[in-house]
């Protein structure tokens, strides 16, 4: 199966992400379960908030792109910014101590987590002046 | 602006508000559920049940909102308990270590017992 693209670029806007949700569905669902497919779906909702939360403080002037390849045995979401990179962990971030986050009333820190244990593999690139996060969900694995 | 994607309904049984969630919980409708949630604390409903027959999607942001409001709730002598969630749905509170915090039963009546 030769690979096919789809990008879709949109605002930096947390109301983008159900737009987001509902092209990678309609993309990727002839090739994922609806379980691989919904642990896809969710691991990019979260990479996306954090590029328009974190990356770009929620200025809708700006822009982010999320770019679908399915191959013949993977679906890899890339998702592309030109704001700050972030940092790659050296190790796969933990799922935080949800007693301590309870007890000081703390919300974050949970979607980093999610996205590398819902994901096969996830890589950090740059093109030009693009930062990009890239996440597979192997077909076979499912 | 509401979202057309999620919703909150309010119920009352006896001394339990029942809050039904429908649709998808995410960073842009997270918000609604925390304006749910002042909104039963500002009345001081403090037994409450979320019902989430209807959910159909949370991401780390709607989880985020349980996390900041259980203790305000149980520190003013209620509890928050989470019913009827879809298996998918559920799975993301399990992956989490939700279940170990809080109460989450298959069946609103289940969770309607509890308080009792």
């Amino acid at each position: 199966m030769e690979t096919r693209t789809f990008r879709i670029t949109l605002p930096a806007n947390v109301s983008t992400l159900e737009q987001v949700r509902h092209v990678l569905a309609e993309q990727a669902s002839r090739q994922l379960s609806a379980a691989a497919l919904h642990e896809l779906i969710l691991a990019v909702d979260e990479a996306c908030t954090n590029v328009i939360r974190h990356g770009f403080k929620e200025d809708a002037s700006r822009e982010y792109t999320v770019e679908i390849e399915l191959r013949s045995c993977s679906v890899v979401v890339g998702i592309w910014h030109d704001g700050p990179p972030f940092e790659p962990p050296t190790i796969p971030p933990a799922t935080p101590d949800l007693r301590q986050s309870l007890l000081q009333r703390k919300r974050g820190g949970l979607g980093m987590s999610l996205i590398y244990r819902l994901t096969d593999q996830v890589e950090y690139r740059t093109r030009g002046s693009l930062h990009g996060m890239q996440l597979t969900k192997r077909t076979s694995g499912t | 602006m509401a979202s057309r994607s999620f919703s909150v309904g309010f119920r009352t049984s006896e001394t339990v508000t029942i809050l039904d969630l429908q649709g998808e919980l995410d960073a842009h409708t997270a918000s609604e559920l925390e304006a749910a949630f002042q909104h039963a604390l500002s009345n001081r409903q403090v037994n409450l049940i979320v019902n989430g027959e209807h959910l159909r999607y949370i991401s780390s942001a709607g989880l985020g909102v349980f996390m900041a409001y259980i203790e305000e709730i149980r520190e003013a002598g209620g509890d928050l308990k989470i019913a009827a969630l879809q298996p998918h749905v559920f799975n993301v509170f399990d992956l989490l270590g939700f279940p170990e915090f809080f109460d989450i039963v298959s069946a609103e009546s289940e969770a309607l017992s509890r308080f009792s």
